[in-house]
């Protein structure tokens, strides 16, 4: 099975794994390899066909089939979770031995790069308790000031779980409303997200 | 890719102008949808291009990415909010300490007013007697230590000592994290 999985290259979803209710999570990882490989690309900044990605993605499915750690909830935010560590543990292998090389420090962060990695690692900066508060109340006011339809689509979607349809039909909206909400809710919190990454990089200017 | 059978109902797909973006490359919509794992509202010939096209692959990395952050974000914006909601409420655990202790006086009420009565004379006789009503007392508490209730009354001093300890402990507790 690792090695089915490990072939296909597609970035299309196979929608049979999908469909086909395979409860096995073999089955639903290899159906989210697509989503990985992005995933991994997003963290790395690289494109999806780098040697790296590509071993990143590996590492991640190998991980999820083969490792101890089972989800507790559904599969695609676990697994992403998964190649998002994975690749966040190349690049800083990476960032080690440019610097080893070099024998220089780290160039700085732009405000781009950082907002990638608060993106990728949420648990950055966790010993910041200050900014940490900050940051959750900057993406909670965020959420406020969106109308009822949109917040009401995130909440729905991530914090009960609901798929687009099921959102839809609470909601008495057609499907095309529920992503053009979900999306935009999601674009409010990246927007709080890059305002706090904005700050940071304007933080650790000279 | 299975084909749908014929006669089935085709399965619902995202309207065509929320699907591309000015530019001719997959909408913010469109990549949001597959970050989610709604692939199957968006027809093949978006996500084939999807698939070749390194931008929009990018894109759809990114917002993955971005849906893992906010289901993080909004997850513990939740469990903070239902901390909130269901926070310690000492009053709760004090009024049923309270009840306890109605409770553990009840087998006190039968012989109180011959006490009530007992120690109102004994108080009559002033201060002289004064020393007597602590003896009295003294042996009237060493008394009631043999008397069937005192298994109640230790009964509602331990659910006292219980309902004590569980305030504190609520009061103490450390914020919710996610």
């Amino acid at each position: 099975m690792l090695v089915a999985l490990l072939e296909s290259a597609s970035l299309l979803v196979p929608r049979e794994a999908l469909a086909s209710g395979d409860p096995s999570l073999e089955a639903q990882v290899a159906a989210l390899r697509p989503l990985v490989r992005a995933v991994v690309a997003a963290v790395l900044r690289e494109p999806h066909d780098h040697p790296d990605v590509e071993d990143a993605t590996q590492e991640t499915l190998r991980r999820a089939v083969e490792g101890r750690s089972r989800p507790s909830g559904p599969v695609r935010p676990w697994l992403l979770g998964v190649a998002r560590h994975v690749a966040l543990d190349l690049l800083r292998a990476r960032r080690r031995a440019r610097a080893r090389q070099s024998h220089e420090p780290p160039a700085p962060e732009s405000g781009r790069d950082l907002l990638v990695e608060r993106l990728a690692d949420p648990q950055l900066g966790a010993d910041e308790a200050m900014l940490e508060t900050e940051r959750r109340e900057r993406v909670a006011r965020a959420l406020s000031r969106l109308p009822e339809g949109p917040r009401r689509a995130v909440e729905l979607f991530h914090v009960e779980g609901l798929r687009y349809g099921a959102i839809a039909e609470r909601l008495g909206v057609p499907l095309g409303t529920v992503a053009t909400w979900v999306t935009r809710g999601r674009k409010a919190i990246a927007d709080a997200i890059a305002d706090e990454a904005a700050a940071a990089a304007t933080r650790t200017e000279p | 890719m299975t084909e749908t059978p014929i006669g089935a109902p085709a399965p619902e797909t995202l309207p065509e102008d929320l699907l591309y973006a000015e530019d001719g490359h997959a909408s913010d919509v469109a990549l949001t949808c597959l970050a989610d794992g709604e692939e199957a509202l968006i027809p093949q010939a978006v996500r084939a291009h999807v698939s070749a096209c390194p931008r929009c692959a990018g894109h759809l990395g990114n917002a993955a990415l971005l849906s893992l952050r906010a289901d993080h974000e909004l997850r513990a914006a939740h469990a903070r909010t239902n901390g909130a909601r269901t926070a310690p409420s000492p009053a709760r655990a004090l009024a049923l300490g309270l009840l306890v202790a109605v409770l553990a006086a009840v087998p006190r009420l039968a012989t109180l007013p011959e006490e009530v009565a007992g120690a109102g004379q004994s108080l009559t006789h002033g201060a002289p007697s004064f020393l007597r009503l602590l003896h009295e007392l003294g042996g009237l508490a060493a008394r009631s230590l043999d008397e069937r209730h005192v298994a109640v009354s230790l009964f509602t001093t331990l659910a006292l000592v219980a309902c004590a300890l569980g305030v504190l402990r609520r009061a103490t507790r450390p914020p919710v994290r996610a």
